[in-house]
């Protein structure tokens, strides 16, 4: 019963965050200058509006239509839901296209190469036995591999990510800010794909005893279809899909790191959340200047954090049980 | 006997010091390439012959020169007038470290209780950790200047951060849960409680395990914790020498080169350190794992 609960509340957490992205779609756009500017009843801008509670909704400057302030607006005046989504839906879709595609697509290939039929023997030994030599530049080619991959994986992180986007930021100075951005999470989703390949490689090893692995050798089965069928979908999608989920939430931090560093996204006409919490960073509740309102798009980084570490934590739980 | 724990000292050191170079290649060869006038290509036009004049240069200890504020690199600095890079880097290594013992004690005090006591409040406890854990550090950032007013310098909320930031708890509590409760199916804990005896004899060997099986993931991660920790909070630091240096001059004079030398220095220092306590690891570990097996 509680698991039920707890899955149905998450389900409705996701729906949740689903539909908030989708708001910013189902909203009628409104040009490009006056997007969402949402002014009170006297035609000026409502600053800090409460959510539902300005009494007046906001009347478009252009075709004269009433506007609902679901959260209010923010500093401007504009329409603080509409921001929210927007940016949740940029920061979303680029963390998904930028770095989970590269990182599980690559990662998985990378971990099948350094994994899948590892001679356990030595390069002497191999060149002792007279081996084909193409069964040797395999194994240099996998050793070579490995190796690269744990001098990626040896260097921290962030320190590689920082200088990718002070380069990047250099070297593109002109180029679309969003561009940018997406090329420093596709780096960050390239430069993890190491930490996928490792659990697949170990994966792979642990399997290699199994009876059911020799079973399917032994029935002609290719290994193609040994490696894709048997070995990744079944046995591997569990760590891919927790992967996933763990760097698809990564990377949304990530943009909020490098948003507030100072470098990301900066344009008005795009909208991530790091830059909505950098914006609002100087006008939180406790300073001088600041509004509960600010503190949304934290909350909306806070609900995507929490719904996707609840379900890997479920799936983490169900790989144990 | 003697021969060999010295060949395997100097087989390590060997290869510390080669992929440390190797993966400081790394970074010199995304700098050089993508930086039209890097401060890197002063070291000569073919990037391996750079590459190599610079680290020449290096391991003379000669790290060069901070060009906005006119600073000298320096590894160890005594005053005001050049900046040390070890200095930066044993203040951020003594937080993430006290990060970590942090998080092992709560864990492996709450764990044991929950597991072997079937305490509910540790075990709810654990849970919450857990989640707020599962949260990226730039959140706990906010919640400690929002909800605790904390703006700038060292607070002891600053330890607690980084060892619940970025996942760091909830590893190590995860690995322990597992563990403790293979333990407590095993016959001679179920001897040990009829005896009376105590059980944390047994299940102290687990946390210290515990720690170094997760060690290599948790290096990585402090570093990027307590780098973004000190960055926000301003503690002297790794991260605050970057925004000094590094960051800031960078995004208020876009013109200027990339401070190249200093962040060539940092990642070199802070590769190694990392290597370095890599490989002690595996030394503990592997006498823990060879002393655990002769018993």
């Amino acid at each position: 019963m509680m698991y039920r609960i707890k899955i149905l509340s998450l389900l409705f957490l996701t729906l949740l965050l689903v539909v908030l992205s989708m708001y910013q779609i189902i909203h009628p756009d409104r040009g490009d200058i006056y997007f969402y500017d949402a002014p009170g009843d006297n035609g000026e801008l409502m600053t800090w509006a409460s959510p539902f509670s300005s009494g007046h909704p906001g009347v478009d400057k252009v075709s004269s239509e009433k506007v609902k302030l679901y959260l209010g607006t923010d500093l401007e005046g504009n329409d603080l839901a509409f921001r929210i989504s927007k940016g949740v839906f940029s920061s979303m879709m680029l963390s998904f296209l930028a770095a989970v595609l590269i990182f599980v697509f690559l990662g998985t290939f990378l971990g099948i190469i350094i994994g899948f039929n590892r001679t356990k023997t030595t390069i002497k030994e191999l060149l002792n036995h007279q081996e084909r030599l193409s069964r040797i530049v395999y194994h240099l080619f996998q050793g070579t591999i490995d190796y690269v991959l744990q001098i990626i994986n040896a260097i921290p992180m962030l320190l590689l990510v920082l200088i990718s986007v002070i380069v990047i930021e250099k070297s593109l100075y002109d180029a679309n800010e969003l561009l940018k951005l997406a090329l420093c999470l596709f780096v960050y989703g390239l430069l993890s794909t190491p930490k996928l390949a490792f659990l697949i490689k170990d994966k792979i090893n642990t399997l290699e005893d199994e009876d059911f692995i020799d079973a399917a050798r032994a029935s002609g089965i290719s290994d193609n279809k040994l490696v894709f069928t048997h070995i990744i979908r079944y046995e591997c999608s569990s760590i891919i899909f927790l992967q996933a989920i763990n760097i698809f939430i990564q990377a949304i931090m990530l943009e909020t790191v490098i948003a507030f560093l100072g470098y990301g996204v900066r344009q008005i006409k795009y909208e991530t959340i790091g830059k909505l919490i950098s914006e609002f960073k100087d006008y939180l509740p406790g300073t001088v200047m600041g509004d509960p309102l600010a503190i949304l798009p934290i909350v909306m980084l806070l609900l995507i954090a929490f719904v996707g570490n609840s379900w890997s934590k479920e799936l983490l739980d169900e790989q144990y049980e | 006997m003697n021969r060999k724990i010295i060949f395997r000292c100097v087989a390590g050191f060997v290869k510390i010091i080669l992929t440390t170079v190797v993966a400081s290649f790394v970074i010199f060869f995304v700098i050089y390439i993508f930086e039209d006038n890097s401060q890197l290509k002063d070291f000569g036009n073919n990037i391996v012959i750079a590459y190599y004049n610079w680290l020449v240069d290096f391991i003379q200890l000669d790290w060069g020169w901070v060009d906005r504020s006119n600073m000298k690199i320096v590894p160890y600095s005594y005053n005001d007038q050049s900046i040390g890079v070890i200095n930066y880097l044993l203040r951020t290594l003594s937080y993430g470290t006290a990060g970590i013992i942090l998080a092992l004690a709560i864990s492996s005090i709450f764990t044991f209780f929950a597991v072997f006591f079937y305490s509910i409040p540790s075990r709810l406890l654990l849970k919450i950790l857990s989640y707020i854990s599962g949260l990226h550090i730039i959140i706990l950032c906010f919640f400690i200047k929002i909800v605790l007013g904390h703006s700038e310098g060292f607070h002891i909320l600053v330890i607690f951060a980084i060892a619940l930031g970025s996942n760091m708890f909830s590893d190590i509590y995860y690995y322990q849960l597992d563990q403790f409760s293979k333990l407590l199916e095993q016959d001679f804990i179920t001897a040990a409680r009829a005896w009376g005896d105590s059980v944390w004899k047994h299940a102290r060997r687990s946390v210290g395990l515990g720690l170094l099986t997760q060690w290599n993931a948790l290096v990585s991660t402090i570093f990027t914790s307590t780098i973004i920790i000190e960055y926000y909070f301003k503690v002297d630091g790794i991260g605050h020498a970057l925004k000094k240096y590094l960051i800031e001059p960078n995004l208020s004079y876009p013109d200027d080169k990339v401070e190249s030398l200093f962040f060539m220095a940092i990642s070199f220092t802070v590769i190694f350190i990392v290597l370095m306590l890599n490989t002690v690891k595996n030394e503990i570990y592997l006498k823990f794992s060879t002393s655990a097996n002769n018993k």
